[in-house]
Order: C-alpha cells, then sequence, then structure tokens
C-alpha cells in the first residue's frame, strides 16, 4: 500500500483533487463500524466471534475433558463445578458445549466451501451463457430444490452411512441450488453492463469475463446468502445429528447431544436446553449477521 | 475502413420481431471522423451494436478494414476496433481498480511492457499514476471517462467507436472530452465513428454526418454543408433549425 | 408581496464522510416570473429546489434566515401544513416522468386524482377537468390517452402529462427540475411552449432548474448561476450574453456550437475564490 502519494496536477485534468487515497485498511475498518452500529447486527458479530473463540481457544476455556466419563457424578445439576451440568455418563456439559463449537464451525466451513463455489459456477455459467447451458443447469437446479432438503440430506447419509463427513457432503448437496439461482439472477443483471461489453471488445475469453468481471460483482449478495444460510446449515447439521446420522457419539456435537439428552428431559433439563440454546443462539447470530452484512454490501437497500 | 452496406436488423422480441435497421449504407474512410445523429429511437446505436458484436442476426454486410466481420471474432478485432461508452459509471468495473481496468487488456493479448504502455496511455488523456490504484467511484464523471478513453487507445486500434461519449457530462467536462478526442484523433491517426444526439457536438468533432430516422439513413453530409444548411431533406432541415435555435 | 421569498439558504447533508454542505446563503426572491437555477452536477440546484418544498431525505438540515410562501413561513410548517402546500400551492416537476408516473394508473385517472385531491369535486367532474386538461396540453386525442397506461405512451407524451398534472390544481408556483433533459430536442420544444403557455395563462411562477444555459436564455426571465452550492452570479436572461462571472462565462464558451465551430474549445480554469467570494448583484 502506497501511503505517500503526491498527486501532480495536470491543468487539463480537471477536478483532479488531491484527496487522501483511503487504504484498503481504513475501508475494511470502516466497513466493520458501519456493521456495528445497527445494535442487532453487532449482536450477531459478537456471538459469532465468541463461537470463533470457543472454538479456537476450546482447552482453555472448557473447565473438564469433554469424553471424559465420571459415572460417580451423572446427571448432576448445574453448580460451581460444572456450569452447565453433567451429562448421563458424568461428562461436562459447558466442556461439551465449547468443543461442539469446534464440530458446528467444521460443518459450516466446509459445507460453505462447497457451495459457495459450486453456486457460483454453475449460476453465473447459466447467466452468462443462456440458451441450452441455462437450461440444463436449472433444469438440474429444480430437481434439487423440489425435494424438502431434510428428507435429500436423510437420503443421502443413508445411502453413504452415517457421519460427519457424510452429514456435510449431504448439507453441502442440498443447499447449493438457492445460491446457484441466486448467481444466476445477479448474472442476468450484469452480463449486458457496458464493462463487460467492453471486457468483449478487447477478445477477453468467456471465462475470463465470468471470473474477473462477473463473479466479482455476484459476491456481495453471494457473502450474505451463505452467511443467512450458515443458519440452515447449522439446524440442518443439528437435526442429522439428533436423527443419529451425523456426529458420531462421542464426539460432542449439539444435535446429538439433545437427542441422546432427550430421555433424561422430563428430570434433568439441562442435558437438552444448553445445547438447545447454543443452537439457537448462533443461529440467530448468523442470520443477524446476514441481515447486517446485506445492508452493507448490498446497493439496492441503501 | 469501415464499409455497411444494406444492414437491417430485426429485433426479435415477444412474438414479432421489429425492424430497428432499415438498409444502411455506411462507408468511413481511413482517418476520418464519422457521425451518427438523430433522435431516441432513430437506430443509431443499434449500428455500433452491431459493429461491436453485441446484436446478432442482422443482415447485410459489414466490413472493417476489407474484412468482413462476419467471418472475425471479436478476439480477432479486439486490435482493430474498440468502443467508449455513454455511462461513465457503467463502463468501468466497479470493483477493479484503474491499474486493473487498464491492465486487463494487456493481461488478456499477453503484452509485454505492461506498466509502460499503461503509462503511455494515461499520459495520453491527460491523467497520472496516481490514479492508478483508485477505484471508479473515487473518480469524477470526467475522469472516469478518460480512463474509459485510455482503456479504448491502450491496444492501439484503428478504430474507435463512440456511443455518445459526453452526453452524461457537464458542459465544461465535456469540453475537455471533446478537445481530448479532437487531438486523439489528430495524434493517432484514428478513425472514429460517433455517435450523438447532438449537432452541435457531432459538427465539432465529425467531418462528415449521416443523419438518422426511424432506423434509417436519411441523408449523408459534410460538416461544411451542415454549417451552412446545405441539406436536402426536411428531417435534417429540422433538426438543423433546433440546433441553430438553441444557440 | 413576493411569492416566494429565500434569504440565505443553506442545506447541509450528513453523510458517511462527514457533513457535506450543499447549498450555501442563497438567496433570491420570486415574483411572477420564470426563474431560472443554472449549474453542473453537484452545484445544489436540485437541493435548492426540494428545499422549497422540504423534499430533501431526512438526514438533510435546512436552514435560512427567511423561507417565505406568501405569508407561509415554510420551515415553521411541520409535516401536514408542508403537504397542504404541496400540489396545490407549490408543485414540481421532474426530469423523467417514467418514474413520476405511477405505472397501474391510466395517465388520465392520475391527472383527475391530482385535482380531486384538492379540490372537493365529483368523479365526472374531475375526469371533465382532466380532459380538458389533456387538450391544453396540447394532445390530439384525449379521449384516448386518458385511459393509457404510463408505458403505453412516449416521453415527450409523459412529460405533457406531468405538466398537466402539476397545472391542474392551479399553483401559484412550479418547480421545473430538469422538465426536458430527457427528451429530444424536437419535443422539447414543444413542451416548452406548452408550459409557457399555461403558466402565463394561469399566472404561475416558475422555477426552472437546468443545466443548459442557451435553453434558459431564451425561455426564462431570470437566471441564477450556481458553483458549488454558491449562487455566483444573478442575471437577466436577455443579459446573459455579456455575464461577468468567469464562471458563467465559461459555461456559455465550452459548448460546442454550429455557427462558430472552433478547433478547440475552452476549458474553463476553476478559481478556489469562487467557491468563497460573494457575488454582487
Amino acid at each position: 500500500m502506497k501511503s505517500t502519494e503526491t498527486l501532480k496536477n495536470p491543468g487539463y485534468a480537471l477536478g483532479a483533487r488531491s484527496e487522501a487515497q483511503p487504504s484498503r485498511m481504513t475501508f475494511w475498518i470502516k466497513s466493520f463500524k458501519k456493521l456495528c452500529k445497527n445494535p442487532l447486527s453487532a449482536s450477531g458479530v459478537v456471538i459469532v466471534a465468541l463461537l470463533l473463540v470457543c472454538a479456537i481457544a476450546a482447552p482453555l476455556i472448557a473447565t473438564h475433558n469433554p469424553l471424559e466419563q465420571d459415572l460417580g457424578r451423572i446427571l448432576a445439576s448445574p453448580s460451581l463445578a460444572h456450569w452447565f451440568g453433567t451429562d448421563e455418563y458424568g461428562r461436562d456439559i459447558f466442556s461439551r458445549i465449547v468443543y461442539g463449537s469446534r464440530v458446528t464451525l467444521y460443518i459450516i466451513f466446509l459445507v460453505t466451501i462447497i457451495v459457495g463455489p459450486i453456486g457460483l459456477l454453475i449460476g453465473t455459467m447459466s447467466g452468462y451463457f443462456g440458451g441450452w447451458v441455462d437450461s440444463v443447469f436449472m433444469r438440474i437446479t429444480d430437481i434439487f430444490i423440489s425435494f424438502p432438503s431434510l428428507v435429500l440430506a436423510l437420503a443421502f447419509v443413508a445411502a453413504l452411512g452415517p457421519g460427519l463427513e457424510h452429514a456435510v457432503i449431504a448439507i453441502a448437496i442440498t443447499s447449493w441450488p438457492p445460491v446457484a439461482r441466486l448467481a444466476r439472477a445477479e448474472t442476468l443483471t450484469f452480463r449486458n453492463s457496458d464493462y463487460v461489453v467492453a471486457a468483449q471488445l478487447q477478445g477477453a475469453s468467456s471465462f475470463r469475463i465470468l471470473f474477473h468481471y462477473i463473479s466479482l460483482m455476484c459476491l456481495p449478495s453471494l457473502i450474505v446468502r451463505l452467511t443467512m444460510n450458515m443458519a440452515t446449515v447449522i439446524l440442518t447439521a443439528a437435526a442429522l445429528g439428533f436423527l443419529g446420522l451425523g456426529a458420531q457419539p462421542p464426539l460432542p456435537e449439539w444435535g446429538a447431544m439433545i437427542s441422546t439428552g432427550r430421555s433424561y428431559m422430563l428430570e434433568s433439563w439441562w442435558l437438552v436446553a444448553f445445547p438447545g440454546a447454543a443452537i439457537m443462539l448462533v443461529s440467530l447470530a448468523f442470520n443477524l449477521l446476514g441481515d447486517g452484512l446485506r445492508d452493507l454490501l448490498d446497493p439496492r437497500t441503501e | 475502413m469501415i464499409a455497411i452496406e444494406s444492414l437491417s436488423f430485426d429485433m426479435p422480441g415477444a412474438g414479432k420481431s421489429k425492424r430497428i435497421l432499415n438498409d444502411i449504407n455506411i462507408h468511413v474512410g481511413r482517418g476520418e471522423c464519422f457521425g451518427l445523429v438523430g433522435e431516441s429511437g432513430s437506430g443509431k446505436t443499434s449500428i455500433l451494436k452491431c459493429l461491436a458484436g453485441q446484436f446478432k442476426g442482422w443482415e447485410g454486410g459489414i466490413a472493417v478494414q476489407g474484412k468482413s466481420i462476419a467471418d472475425t471474432s471479436l478476439k480477432e478485432r479486439s486490435n482493430t476496433m474498440q468502443m467508449v461508452f455513454q455511462d461513465p459509471y457503467g463502463a468501468l468495473h466497479p470493483r477493479h481498480t484503474i491499474r486493473k481496468i487498464l491492465n486487463e487488456p494487456l493481461a488478456i493479448k499477453g503484452l509485454p511492457d505492461k506498466a509502460e504502455r499503461i503509462h503511455k496511455a494515461l499520459k495520453d488523456v491527460g491523467l497520472d499514476e496516481s490514479f492508478l490504484p483508485r477505484y471508479p467511484h473515487q473518480l469524477s464523471g470526467g475522469q472516469r471517462q478518460r480512463v474509459a478513453i485510455a482503456r479504448a487507445i491502450i491496444l492501439d486500434p484503428d478504430i474507435i467507436l463512440l456511443d455518445e461519449p459526453t452526453s452524461a457530462l457537464d458542459v465544461s467536462v465535456q469540453a475537455e472530452i471533446l478537445n481530448l478526442l479532437a487531438s486523439l484523433h489528430h495524434r493517432r491517426q484514428l478513425t472514429y465513428l460517433m455517435v450523438s444526439h447532438d449537432l452541435g457536438v457531432i459538427a465539432h468533432l465529425c467531418e462528415r454526418v449521416a443523419v438518422m430516422k426511424a432506423g434509417e439513413v436519411v441523408e449523408v453530409v459534410a460538416r461544411e454543408d451542415l454549417i451552412e444548411g446545405n441539406v436536402t431533406h426536411n428531417y435534417t432541415q429540422s433538426l438543423l433549425q433546433h440546433a441553430f435555435s438553441r444557440e | 408581496m413576493d411569492v416566494l421569498a429565500i434569504e440565505n439558504l443553506n442545506v447541509t447533508f450528513r453523510t458517511d464522510e462527514g457533513i457535506k454542505h450543499a447549498v450555501r446563503d442563497v438567496s433570491f426572491t420570486l415574483n411572477n416570473e420564470k426563474l431560472a437555477i443554472v449549474g453542473e452536477s453537484g452545484s445544489g440546484k436540485s437541493t435548492v429546489g426540494k428545499a422549497i418544498l422540504r423534499l430533501n431525505p431526512p438526514s438533510t438540515l435546512v436552514t435560512a434566515d427567511a423561507l417565505r410562501f406568501g405569508e407561509t413561513d415554510l420551515l415553521a410548517c411541520n409535516e401536514k401544513a408542508i403537504r397542504a402546500i404541496r400540489g396545490q400551492h407549490i408543485s414540481m416537476i421532474m426530469q423523467d416522468p417514467k418514474f413520476s408516473l405511477n405505472p397501474v394508473m391510466t395517465v388520465g385517472e392520475q391527472i383527475a386524482e391530482a385535482l380531486s385531491v384538492h379540490r372537493r369535486i365529483s368523479k365526472r367532474e374531475a375526469r371533465l377537468a382532466a380532459l380538458e386538461m389533456l387538450k391544453e396540453v396540447s394532445i390530439a386525442d384525449p379521449e384516448h390517452v386518458y385511459g393509457q397506461y404510463p408505458h403505453e405512451i412516449s416521453g415527450g407524451m409523459g412529460q405533457r402529462i406531468m405538466i398537466a398534472m402539476m397545472v391542474i390544481p392551479e399553483p401559484d408556483i412550479i418547480i421545473a427540475d430538469e422538465p426536458t433533459s430527457a427528451l429530444d430536442v424536437s419535443v422539447q420544444q414543444d413542451v416548452l411552449n406548452i408550459l409557457t403557455r399555461l403558466i402565463e395563462k394561469k399566472n404561475i411562477s416558475l422555477i426552472f432548474i437546468s443545466h443548459d444555459l442557451n435553453l434558459v436564455k431564451k425561455f426564462c426571465d431570470h437566471v441564477l448561476v450556481m458553483y458549488g452550492g454558491r449562487v455566483v452570479e444573478s442575471i437577466r436572461a436577455d443579459a446573459l450574453s455579456n455575464a461577468s462571472h468567469p464562471y458563467t462565462r465559461g459555461l456559455m464558451e465550452s459548448l460546442p456550437s454550429l455557427r462558430h465551430r472552433r478547433d478547440v474549445l475552452p476549458v474553463m480554469t476553476r478559481d478556489q475564490n469562487w467557491l468563497t467570494q460573494d457575488y454582487t448583484p
């Protein structure tokens, strides 16, 4: 980043006012400040940040080993020693929730890096090329959309066998179509713009235009969509975990924790309440963050 | 340089197609500055879009430097023909820096000495290198149009298509851009095909003007005849009258 | 009594980059005439027009020593009072009729409604008045046009309908913000002629906001030239050719001319002093 720029002002370059060049860094700081101005999106930022901190520093935050069983203290109610109580094997629920954030983030991260590029590629290609490419891609998308996503995910996991990685693949397969549709709709608005025509006149290949021109313009709304999508991903992952098809025990996954806690729910409410609250809080946070990002990134809402 | 012969184009629409260009014949010589003038819907921009490959399925013949453009791809034509657009906001990619915008044509062509070429193009349009790290939204309308012109000339084309290059600008900026276009025309021996609704602008820059109405060329007039009012067609006369009455 | 009196109008916007002073100390009086406000983009000319009707976005601060419409102090008006003035006493014609007309209502109904919101009359009377008005704006077949929707009519026709809508409640002032810049030159003249005829007939004062000095020179009585939020020159329209301010002269000279073609157009060099010096009327 060049910070010392002297702007020679040639007499004919009218209006070449020597305003300070805002650097990329200040742009990010400014955007972040803007995001935090709205209390709702600010709370989203805080909770997501907390989730990140929990996942990274899990060994430091957790008070116990999440896998260590203590059969002498099963189903203990919340106390100073066990903040959120213990489960049916005497494992500390607080520590399990803290470690569970790693599982949750792992799922979100994997699903997003699978879904984002696939959706972007299919969407921009069908929007830009149109014609039969569009028809083929969009019919495939329609087929995926017409199934209820949980049922489709269930079918995939049933076919592949239960497990965290398989759950990720199943969720990714069910959640790319809306992203592709969005990317296609965005592409349609940009594909005839003057800068794309200019690039075509320069002899740019279709793939260059897709990657260097159109994708860049689709990114903001795609990021918003993916952030909102994370909430759904968390819920689907929890549902799969609850049904026993996601993360396998003893891995501390929030949905699975609720599932096993269900049998003791009436006597020991904390087995279900804390993981449930964690799921709710985090998916709410991603929704709020998504809303905030939309206000920030999407020019149409201004 | 540009030979358009009996060009017709039907815009495909829902159900019926609409004829927007009808039997256009235009010949632009090397180094000439040729104008297309007419009111909205007269088809003047459509001719540029046919040349630029945005409209496909036209009938007739368009030849650039003796080669029919039906036989050459846009990529092959990119060294000969570039375009400057009306809207300086929409013509530059909002998320590319000026450096990236000017580097793109060079990167596509794989040309060496990129920095040197960018420097020269910027100098030719009256900007300096301090603009390179900026984004289009940090520039004024006139500066943006200068960048768009720099992008058009950076590949050293022979022909530049100008689509109302100044109508979105303030008059004082319009004067600067017109001066710039005139001096580039002179220095680089460019051929211009310029579209405008403003007779004053057209007559300032162009030596010959085709007057268009409802998809047809009604008359091709030399600048001197236009200024002296030596025009034959009624429509040209009424356009001239309006233009003179405003001065 | 002046129809409109403005003294030291200041408008500031709050933006992300800080406070932007869009209009500085603008004063003028309007008195049954055609007043033009001319300037380039960003000069604050439209902001002045909007400030009179208090149509600026909420983050705007409008202050003035006086902003009087007849006896009424526009600055002291509450939202309800200003709404009573909008349309009925002061109305505004925007640049592009496409965005100003309601797309799901026939144009005739829109004209009739413009009248009936301000006056208690029957539907039939409103319709007759609207048809009469369509005739006044030189529309050949009023009955037919009355039933058309905005997307079915051309730009020039749309602008005539806007004029009809704005004139029918017989306001005291019409503010026209670039009413002809989206139109072809041949249509421009017709629209301006219609506008002139109607406002002269009905005794309406006009504030004409434009970037086009040549147009204003022929069409208006008095001209305010704005630059950087200030009025740099206030001059009679017929005296524009002898304007004293270098900015006004620069604007006049930088237009390419058919009659006197110059190889190089004169380019203005802007002077920082223009932003601070007061003009002398």
